[in-house]
């Protein structure tokens, strides 16, 4: 099956995740080296020399702007974006198929079946649905990509796929179903239509989450995924839906007790809290959601702020947010965005620059800055 | 032995008589049939027409009025595609294909209609590549809010899974063929993306002179289309490309094909036709 490696990508408070998953793969691949890609900084908090993968950094990876994708994006969608980097890395370095696996997965079987395909597929899918549910559960599908990335597969025949994912998940790993977007995992229904030699698994044992529970059987099952479960909540299968309680898995509800286990002994506690690098400027002030968007909208003219986070420079992004939107008015960029967000404040302030700018202010700093998570560093 | 379908409430007849015509110079010995979502009423006579005319109630569409009085026109002669294809297959044929009514046929369709390995369903996508431009992320994004694969061509052999396939599309487009972009549904179309997912044996035609129409302008070479879907086009307004895009402008290379597609309209009688009342009402006209 040629020279493969398989990866993961997390920031650091999910290292619990990629230990577990990596520690399950070596059980069924020993021969096959597992990389965690880091999508955050160790800064410290733990030694990459004793984990049980091999660690890589998104600066390894030549990803064109690094300063700028990474902040695109909050943590998580920021390591569902740099999926196709990872990729492309892996086959760089002189492996002829890799395997992709989301952090939030348990190993459970030989993936060789995958392995193997890839010696002449480009890609290899696991679609979420392989027979019909009925007419809820497959729009969810629809909303949300037809395709799982918990598992991808790919060969070196799949350059052009991994160079044209990485141009739209740059600025467009977005949640955003309305748009056609739902992370970096809605491109991927374009794939069979665009590119050469993709292969869809239609194995029920590939790639089983709660989307196809309880139908799947979990137990012959060679990858399960615990998409929105968490150790915290360990009777909830999944955030995003109440379709499944634990009640309805059967026996994998036991798997979903074995995985929070593993977690808690990988250092779930102590890593969870692990704080993410790219969450906040230089000057330790969190970055709000509303000014990466913000700074998504800007485009090119981005690219003069320089890295984002550096807040030092008078020409610096955060400046920029902070400063007034003319002259004689003390109403901040990032307010006025935030006033363009909310109808009702409109009603309440209609004339932002003018008479009501105090009232606007004054509203900012005792209500604004909770019901949007504002900083006080931005307070106007 | 092969059929070919298309659906028209009878204001679209004149576009069904171009198809047929079209489809018959290239395919003499392959029956064309015409699903009248509609009634005759008089307004014609089936008789002289180019094609087989079939009605609503001959296919095995279950509550026949409740369907109907739920959807607009476009709605029910989008959705009857699904009942169609199962009817020229309960017919005896051992494939079946569906092409829109307002595709002209340019070339040999043999590669859609008798294709390599049998696939129990084909499917053509609007785009085989990726896009290229300032515009490119736009573009793929509103394939990915209307469908991968365009519904104006659809082929079916008569094997169990083309069946199986089948009776889920009915079964979705007797209540879910609507206009929900952020619900997931975009008429018959978005449901086509779960195909390749559900269903074994799909063929996905990658050949760029298949369904060229304006999604896959200007990267398609028109001289090498095959068949041209005239998707948004109407007559009464022969310089506008489509009306779900103002992206593609009537080109150069573009004019003759479509000044051609309006004289044949015109010919198979689009200014009588087009005002022909849909018999079961029309709640948003």
């Amino acid at each position: 099956m040629g020279h493969v490696a398989a990866g993961t990508i997390v920031a650091k408070s999910y290292l619990s995740f990629a230990r577990v998953l990596a520690r399950s793969f070596q059980e069924h691949h020993p021969e096959v080296p597992f990389f965690v890609l880091l999508a955050d900084e160790v800064d410290g908090w733990f030694d990459p020399a004793a984990e049980p993968f091999h660690l890589l950094r998104l600066s390894d990876l030549g990803i064109p702007r690094l300063e700028r994708f990474r902040f695109h994006y909050t943590q998580q969608p920021l390591s569902y974006a740099a999926t196709p980097w990872l990729l492309s890395h892996l086959l760089d370095q002189g492996f002829d198929s890799v395997a992709f696996f989301k952090q939030e997965s348990l190993v459970l079987g030989d993936h060789t079946p995958s392995f193997e395909k890839l010696e002449t597929c480009s890609i290899v899918l696991t679609p979420h649905l392989l027979a019909p549910v009925g007419p809820e559960r497959e729009l969810n599908i629809l909303l949300s990509g037809v395709f799982n990335i918990g598992l991808l597969g790919v060969s070196e025949k799949a350059r052009e796929f991994l160079t044209w994912w990485q141009d739209r998940v740059f600025a467009h790993c977005r949640h955003d179903v309305a748009k056609g977007m739902h992370w970096e995992q809605r491109w991927i229904d374009l794939v069979p239509a665009l590119f050469e030699d993709v292969c869809i698994l239609r194995d029920p044992g590939a790639n089983v989450g709660h989307w196809n529970l309880p139908e799947r059987d979990s137990l012959s099952c060679r990858l399960l995924r615990f998409s929105g479960f968490s150790p915290d909540d360990p009777m909830a299968p999944t955030k995003y839906s109440t379709r499944l309680t634990m009640a309805d898995l059967g026996p994998a509800a036991a798997l979903f007790d074995r995985y929070r286990t593993l977690l808690e002994e990988s250092g779930y506690h102590e890593t969870r809290i692990w704080p993410y690098a790219y969450g906040s400027f230089d000057n330790g002030v969190a970055v709000p959601d509303l000014a990466r968007r913000m700074y998504l909208d800007l485009g090119e003219e981005a690219a003069a702020f320089g890295d984002p986070l550096q807040s030092g420079s008078p020409n610096s992004y955060f400046q920029w947010l902070n400063q007034p939107v003319d002259p004689s008015s003390a109403i901040t960029r990032l307010w006025q965005a935030i006033y363009h967000e909310r109808p009702d404040v409109q009603s309440a302030f209609p004339d932002l620059l003018g008479s009501d700018s105090e009232a606007f202010r004054n509203w900012a700093a005792h209500f604004g800055i909770r019901e949007h998570g504002i900083p006080e560093a931005f307070i106007p | 032995m092969i059929a070919a379908g298309t659906v028209v409430a009878k204001n679209f007849l004149s576009f069904a008589r171009v198809l047929a015509r079209s489809f018959r110079e290239q395919h003499p010995d392959v029956p064309l049939f015409v699903l009248l979502a509609d009634e005759v009423d008089g307004c014609f006579d089936p008789a002289a027409e180019p094609f087989h005319l079939l009605r609503l109630e001959e296919l095995a569409l279950p509550h026949l009025p409740r369907f109907l009085s739920q959807y607009s026109r476009q709605q029910t002669v989008v959705a009857a595609k699904a009942w169609l294809l199962g009817h020229l297959l309960d017919r005896g044929f051992h494939r079946a294909v569906f092409l829109d009514a307002d595709l002209l046929i340019l070339g040999d369709l043999t590669p859609l209609l008798a294709p390599a390995g049998d696939p129990a369903i084909l499917l053509t996508p609007h785009l085989l590549a990726p896009l290229a431009g300032g515009d490119r992320i736009a573009r793929e994004l509103n394939i990915l809010q209307s469908g991968i694969y365009n519904g104006g061509f659809l082929g079916v052999s008569d094997s169990p899974e083309a069946r199986r396939f089948l009776a889920w599309w009915q079964e979705r487009l007797y209540s879910h063929c609507r206009h929900a972009v952020a619900e997931g549904v975009h008429y018959d179309q978005r449901w086509l993306d779960l195909v390749p997912a559900f269903f074994e044996d799909v063929g996905i035609v990658r050949d760029p002179a298949f369904n060229t129409a304006y999604w896959n302008l200007p990267e398609r070479d028109i001289r090498a289309a095959r068949f041209f879907h005239f998707s948004g086009f109407n007559p009464d307004e022969p310089r506008v490309v489509t009306r779900y895009s103002r992206r593609v402008a009537m080109a150069e290379e573009l004019a003759p094909l479509f000044g051609r597609y309006v004289q044949l309209l015109e010919e198979a009688g689009w200014h009588e036709s087009k005002n022909w009342p849909y018999a079961y009402g029309d709640p948003r006209p």
